[in-house]
């Protein structure tokens, strides 16, 4: 165990923040900055960062040269998101494709889709979504009903995705489905690349509670795709989804701990701002609760650092990663509902007549998808009893 | 930079555990003696190594707070003047139970210093006749002296604790003579508090680990209904709240011990921030194992009730909570101002 970084880390380190001094602009600073957008908005403007970012090489650092990464260490994945998040620089548009497709497609994928879609995802200028779930497969993927069956010269799928993040602006979707008996379950599932603008396609945004929409339910009917759209064997798509919700509690978590990071600053500047709550400095309990909130935060951040080392000793995430979500997820509800609390009738509030909540209240929803998203608080409690502890549930 | 622990530090935490778990007292002398053998030096892991002897105690159900032993230990690394004093006598920290607060007043007289006030202190039963290191203040000087706990204006009122071999003692001091040479100019009661709480953290630490292997182990082995109690969702879930809490507990740890000020004392923020955390985290451990042991968990004779014991008293040590809270509003508060600066 080393906390120091070597000479080659630090360098890394410096030039990233040079460079991001001079790209990050000032207004994503503004608390707020994010939420007063459309999803429509917020989307083109993160797809421009994207960009900016691609054209400094600082997209897929830990994809292989080959592929036009820059072949480096999941530390060096670290110091990226410590580093962005210290700029406070705005996500990316495609997170998706970038965190999790394109790392399946390097260990699922073939080579030529490798070459055909990585440059794509690097550069932003091909966007990807995840479409797993299904109205009646959500935490029981296996039971996934959307249907592939062969052509001539491909296949012809039909089904209904839902929940499919981004999708109304996406390129492409990585899509699971049937191609044998659905009794076979997870023996007989497929994945498979989908362009969203092939005919059959429709895509709806669903409205959410949070008042705006990034979830979209996606219609596939008998839309045709061609026989090198399939990702890895037929009948083996369950390794693929395994490893794309593997990737998802690595590297690709550290975004959304700095994002917690940068929550909890304003939670921590509501609370000390002068005059806030009005009657002076807040009580005793308030603080405990604060202090221990921070407490939660800074140990989440170092667990995420094991994480990443246990990846550098065995390339996958291992067992401290199978509690970070439920970590996660379960912290970022209780920040939002701290800072709900420390409102009073100004949190009833809703501005916006479209019904797009901000603040505290957007923080509280959006942290209550955080415990859903990716397998529910019960499905990933039942994974660590089941994988981790090696209980007979 | 990288994040999980070496071979051989894993392997010094199999030894300590095996040590404890053999209960024999020189091999765990040799523990907590070869510590600060060499002047820690930065980027060193003297503090983490130390860290894991802590925790090693807590996972093997082993000797009580090892972490006053190494804290005594440090001390007479740093000020090899008071040595022979630490040694002539087997000696209590005060600051185990005091932290930084409650200094006594010394004042000086010829060739020795009157040392007066209250303070307590948690002592093995053996050692109530044995010296205490206490913090002493005279205008803004402070020092680190040894007084004896019994003797001529020594008045001390003795408490069974809830770990069977500590007491709690309250003990007064009425103008008690001092010799010169065991009063030390003393600057470090920030650092040896945070020393403390890091390890007593860590001892925490391998309690929950304990206790969470207990639990695994029941779950599998207890049955009812016809199945394994682990085969019932509610039950494996407790089993997986605490693998979080102990994998959660065990980053803070092992980050606060990973980095020192170049004395083999950790950095102030992060040693209460630990506390915080581990003071939290650990007791519901010990309480939901009681109830997944069922009636056995309550058992006098089960290792169960020494661990949640030992989890009371480690959590109350090194300073009171609320000054330990302080600490981190201070911090935050000042992050906030430096940002509003920005
Ligand atoms: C914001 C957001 C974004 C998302 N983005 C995507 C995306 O991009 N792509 C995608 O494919 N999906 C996405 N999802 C879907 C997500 O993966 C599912 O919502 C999630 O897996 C849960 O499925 P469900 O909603 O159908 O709930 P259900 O599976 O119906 O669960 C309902 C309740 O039953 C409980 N439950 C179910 N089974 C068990 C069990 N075995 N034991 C104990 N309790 C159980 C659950 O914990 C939950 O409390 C997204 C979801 C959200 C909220």
């Amino acid at each position: 165990m080393n906390v120091t970084e070597t000479p080659d880390q630090a360098r890394f380190r410096h030039e990233l923040r040079t460079w991001l001094d001079a790209h990050v602009r000032p207004e994503w600073r503004e608390p707020g900055f994010e939420e007063q957008a459309s999803v429509a908005l917020r989307f083109a403007v993160r797809r421009k960062w994207h960009r900016t970012l691609a054209t400094g090489g600082w997209i897929g650092v830990e994809w292989p040269v080959e592929y036009g990464g820059r072949g480096l260490t999941p530390v060096h994945g670290l110091i990226l998101s410590e580093e962005l998040a210290r700029a406070r620089a705005l996500p990316i548009a495609d997170w998706v494709g970038v965190e999790l497709v394109a790392p399946t497609l390097l260990r699922c994928g073939s080579h030529e889709q490798r070459e055909r879609y990585l440059p794509g995802i690097m550069d932003g200028s091909q966007v990807w979504c995840q479409g797993f779930s299904e109205p009646a497969a959500g935490s029981d993927l296996a039971a996934v009903t959307t249907v592939a069956t062969r052509t001539a010269d491909g296949y012809r799928i039909s089904g209904h995705k839902r929940w499919t993040s981004w999708a109304q602006f996406a390129d492409f979707a990585l899509v699971l489905a049937r191609t044998g008996d659905p009794a076979e379950r997870h023996r007989t599932l497929s994945c498979f690349i989908v362009p969203l603008g092939s005919p059959g396609v429709t895509i709806e945004p669903i409205p959410m509670l949070y008042g705006d929409a990034e979830e979209c339910d996606l219609h596939l009917d008998d839309v045709e795709v061609p026989a090198d759209a399939l990702v890895g064997e037929e009948n083996k798509g369950w390794r693929t989804v395994m490893t794309s919700l593997t990737l998802a509690r690595g590297s690709a978590t550290l975004i959304r701990i700095a994002a917690l990071k940068r929550t909890f600053d304003g939670l921590t500047r509501d609370v000390f701002a002068p005059g806030v709550p009005a009657a002076g400095l807040p009580d005793d309990s308030v603080l405990r609760s604060l202090a221990l909130l921070h407490a939660r935060l800074e140990a989440l951040g170092h667990l995420a650092r094991r994480k990443m080392g246990e990846m550098e000793d065995d390339g996958l995430p291992g067992q401290i990663a199978s509690t970070e979500k439920l970590l996660w997820a379960r912290l970022s509800s209780d920040i939002a509902r701290f800072g709900m609390e420390t409102q009073d009738l100004d949190g009833i509030v809703e501005p916006d007549p479209t019904g797009v909540s901000t603040g505290w209240r957007r923080e509280m929803y959006r942290a209550m998808a955080n415990e859903i998203e990716g397998g529910t608080n019960a499905i990933q409690r039942t994974t660590i009893a089941r994988h981790v502890l090696k209980l007979p549930c | 930079m990288h994040f999980t622990l070496g071979s051989d530090l894993v392997a010094l935490r199999e030894h300590a555990l095996k040590t404890f778990r053999d209960a024999a007292p020189s091999a765990e002398h040799s523990l907590y003696d070869d510590l600060w053998a060499a002047a820690p030096v930065p980027d060193d892991d003297s503090l983490l190594r130390a860290a894991l002897i802590a925790e090693a105690a807590g996972a093997s159900c082993g000797p009580f707070h090892p972490g006053e032993r190494i804290a005594l230990a440090w001390i007479a690394a740093r000020h090899p003047g008071l040595r022979p004093v630490l040694e002539s006598a087997p000696h209590v920290l005060a600051a185990v139970c005091q932290g930084t607060d409650g200094a006594l007043e010394i004042r000086r007289g010829a060739g020795t210093f009157a040392v007066d006030g209250t303070f307590r202190v948690l002592a093995p039963d053996t050692a109530t006749a044995g010296h205490a290191l206490v913090l002493a203040a005279h205008r803004r000087r402070r020092f680190l002296v040894s007084v004896p706990l019994a003797g001529r204006g020594v008045r001390v009122t003795s408490s069974r604790t809830v770990q069977p071999d500590r007491r709690l003692l309250t003990v007064t001091l009425d103008q008690v003579g001092v010799p010169e040479h065991q009063a030390l100019s003393w600057d470090a009661e920030r650092a040896l508090v945070s020393l403390g709480q890091v390890l007593a953290a860590a001892e925490l630490l391998g309690v929950m680990q304990w206790t969470l292997d207990a639990c695994v182990d029941r779950a599998r082995s207890r049955e009812q209904f016809g199945r394994p109690i682990g085969a019932f969702q509610s039950v494996a879930h407790t089993c997986a709240d605490m693998l979080c809490a102990v994998e959660l507990s065990r980053s803070m740890v092992y980050a606060a011990a990973a980095r020192h000020d170049g004395s083999g004392a950790p950095e102030a923020h992060t040693a209460a921030v630990t506390r915080i955390l581990l003071r939290h985290e650990s007791l519901p451990v010990l309480t939901e194992a009681v109830q997944l042991f069922g009636a056995d968990g309550l058992r006098w004779s089960g290792d169960l009730h020494r661990q949640l014991r030992r989890c009371q008293v480690l959590r109350s040590l090194w300073g009171t909570p609320a000054s330990t809270t302080d600490d981190v509003i201070e911090y935050l508060r000042g992050q906030v101002a430096a940002a509003a600066a920005e």
